[in-house]
């Protein structure tokens, strides 16, 4: 073998050498990827699972007592005072509720009444009333009256600033009254909680402080409630779908609607922010929020 | 040379010995608004773009500088801004010609000052799996704001194809979002956007457009009391000048603008972001604002406003004032 040959072949050798390293190392750096892949899919489901116990656990104890109390209102007879100890004492009830309301149907409580809406509220130690209908205020047409009067079910409002009340994040949680009879049931109102949800960012960052992705939760309308520190900005001030707008992303407005549409599920795409590709979501089954974790 | 001295000397005597003694000290004490006259603007309600060029005139101080102390207050949809001006809660009030004029019929002696919107925002916005045209609206429930049910019934006279039923609501977006309602009323620059927002798509809605029809519906104008202008004619016209500065700089200025009001709203707990405001500004400014040519903005048209007072005469049977009783050109 002539020196020419005895190049040819040492180079050959050599770059057969680095193909089947590039191969190799190739397949090690995917067998790690899947394996950190599938760590993370565990972690995350793990992780949306934790938080969903959790808050279904606090909804559910919220939901139980006006939900309960609709029931019994609108099959016996209740006078006013009895209707005023109920309201204060489901006020007393829960830290979470600083208000309590029950809105009957024009004359549909007391026949002389078109408006009656007793509203009670937490004042520090102190629980106060005031009367919600009047002339300024009709709450006929309000959507805590309207949404479980025309949905026929209960209704957990869009989170709101309660301006002036608790100067916190608030969400109100509406029941319609129904009088039942053997073959109908007829509307005769709503009973309301208004419900802080400052809890619920403690909750979500207790939860995720040692996790690599972070945790949203959504409520039924796509508005971001809560988002991890860095995304604060976020928290009511965007919905899912005003993200996705913004930011120009098909993927993210159709993880959106999937969020709207479906009970569970999980999508692969490179997100405009976080470097995030992979989304695992999951309703809270309690109030159809959706928890919607984002990992790196 | 010596006697010239000393006669300056004596003048500058008498002329420091007029001065008080501690300028510095007397002006820091005195209120520097204490000369400017004093205005409460009301809007009609929540914060945001739509009210852009009022916030703007006070932020960069166009206001002050026609002599005037302007203060905004927030409007609430219960008490109406003709009312409002009426009991003196405001001096000066933004307000739309139907709602100025359905007060007008009832006593209360407003004239307009400014149309600063010449045109109609209201969508009626219904899910096209149930409406693909005007005549499937027949008898279904309509959401529409109460203040809003006198535009509803003038719109259903107008057009006889709709025979739609009104349903007085607070707000229409979370009802229809929700499904609560499959039809209700939506400002193109407002509650669609919104809904647009909430994940409902653009080519699942049917949207009926009142600037499409021609109906003539002017939106947002400012008000005054007939006694406060008399009184104060030349402050109406400042206002409405420095209004229209405030306008100006909004528009030419809009990234700076915007950003000003998700301020503004955050510092009111009002929840936004800068793309929904600025989408919002970009609707106004395309359907109000876009087509005015200089010499007509804030006039109140008089075709249009004889179409309205027609129509609106015809439906609550009553009576309005004429367009130069009802409107003043204060900036001719």
């Amino acid at each position: 073998m002539n020196e020419t040959n005895k190049k040819i072949v040492r180079n050959v050798k050599i770059k057969l050498f680095l193909f089947v390293f590039l191969i190799i190392s190739l397949i090690v750096v995917n067998h790690f990827m899947s394996q950190r892949s599938e760590k993370q899919h565990e972690v995350a489901t793990v992780m949306i699972k934790t938080i969903s116990n959790k808050l279904n656990l606090i909804f559910g104890s919220l939901q139980k007592i006006p939900t309960d109390i609709a029931f019994g209102l609108g099959n016996t007879t209740y006078g006013v005072e009895d209707l005023d100890s109920l309201l204060k004492s489901v006020v007393r009830s829960n830290d979470e509720i600083f208000g309590s309301a029950v809105a009957f149907e024009p004359y549909s409580f007391d026949s002389s009444e078109y408006f009656y809406a007793p509203y009670y509220f937490a004042d520090g130690n102190k629980i106060h009333k005031i009367n919600l209908g009047t002339d300024m205020y009709n709450y006929l047409i309000w959507d805590w009256y309207l949404l479980p009067k025309l949905l026929k079910h209960p209704v957990w409002s869009d989170p709101y600033f309660d301006w002036g009340g608790i100067d916190l994040e608030v969400s109100t949680f509406s029941v319609p009254i129904y009088h039942y009879t053997n073959d109908d049931s007829v509307f005769m109102g709503a009973i309301t909680t208004d419900i802080s949800l400052d809890w619920i960012d403690e909750i979500n960052d207790e939860i995720t402080k040692d996790y690599d992705g972070y945790v949203l939760l959504i409520s039924t309308n796509g508005v971001i409630v809560s988002a991890p520190p860095k995304h604060e900005n976020w928290e009511l001030n965007y919905t899912i779908f005003s993200l996705a707008l913004e930011s120009k992303s098909d993927e993210l407005f159709e993880l959106g609607l999937r969020i709207r549409d479906e009970e569970f599920g999980e999508m692969y795409f490179d997100a405009p922010f976080d470097s995030c590709t992979f989304f695992k979501f999951r309703k809270i089954e309690t109030n159809e929020w959706t928890l919607l974790t984002c990992i790196p | 040379m010596r006697i010239m001295a000393r006669v300056i000397i004596i003048i500058l005597f008498f002329v420091m010995s007029s001065y008080p003694q501690d300028l510095n000290t007397i002006d820091l004490m005195k209120d520097p608004t204490d000369s400017l006259f004093s205005i409460t603007l009301e809007t009609k309600w929540d914060t945001f773009v739509q009210f852009i060029g009022y916030y703007i005139a006070l932020e960069k101080g166009f206001y002050k500088e026609v002599g005037l102390d302007v203060s905004i207050i927030t409007g609430v949809p219960q008490l109406s801004v003709p009312q409002a001006l009426v009991k003196g809660e405001a001096d000066i009030g933004i307000s739309h010609v139907v709602q100025a004029l359905m007060a007008s019929s009832q006593g209360m002696d407003v004239v307009n000052i400014c149309q600063v919107f010449p045109n109609s925002s209201i969508l009626l916005v219904a899910r096209n799996s149930v409406v693909q045209s005007k005549l499937d609206l027949a008898g279904m429930h309509v959401g529409v704001w109460e203040q809003y049910i006198p535009h509803a019934e003038l719109l259903k006279e107008y057009d006889d194809d709709l025979e739609f039923s009104i349903y007085p609501v607070r707000f229409t977006n979370d009802l229809f979002v929700r499904g609560a309602l499959n039809a209700v009323f939506a400002m193109s620059y407002n509650e669609y956007i919104k809904i647009l927002h909430s994940g409902v798509l653009a080519e699942n809605v049917y949207i009926y457009d009142i600037l499409n029809e021609n109906l003539p519906m002017p939106e947002d104008g400012l008000y005054c009391t007939r006694e406060f202008y008399e009184a104060h004619p030349e402050e109406c016209r400042n206002f409405v000048a420095a209004t229209k500065k405030g306008w100006d700089y909004a528009l030419n200025n809009r990234k700076e603008s915007v950003t000003y009001m998700v301020g503004v709203m955050t510092d009111q707990f009002f929840y936004t972001n800068y793309y929904e405001q600025n989408k919002m500004f970009e609707e106004i400014y395309d359907r109000q604002l876009a087509d005015v040519e200089p010499d007509d903005w804030g006039v109140l048209n008089e075709q249009d406003y004889v179409t309205l007072k027609n129509l609106i005469e015809k439906v609550f049977d009553v009576s309005l004032p004429d367009y130069s009783t009802f409107y003043v050109n204060v900036l001719q």
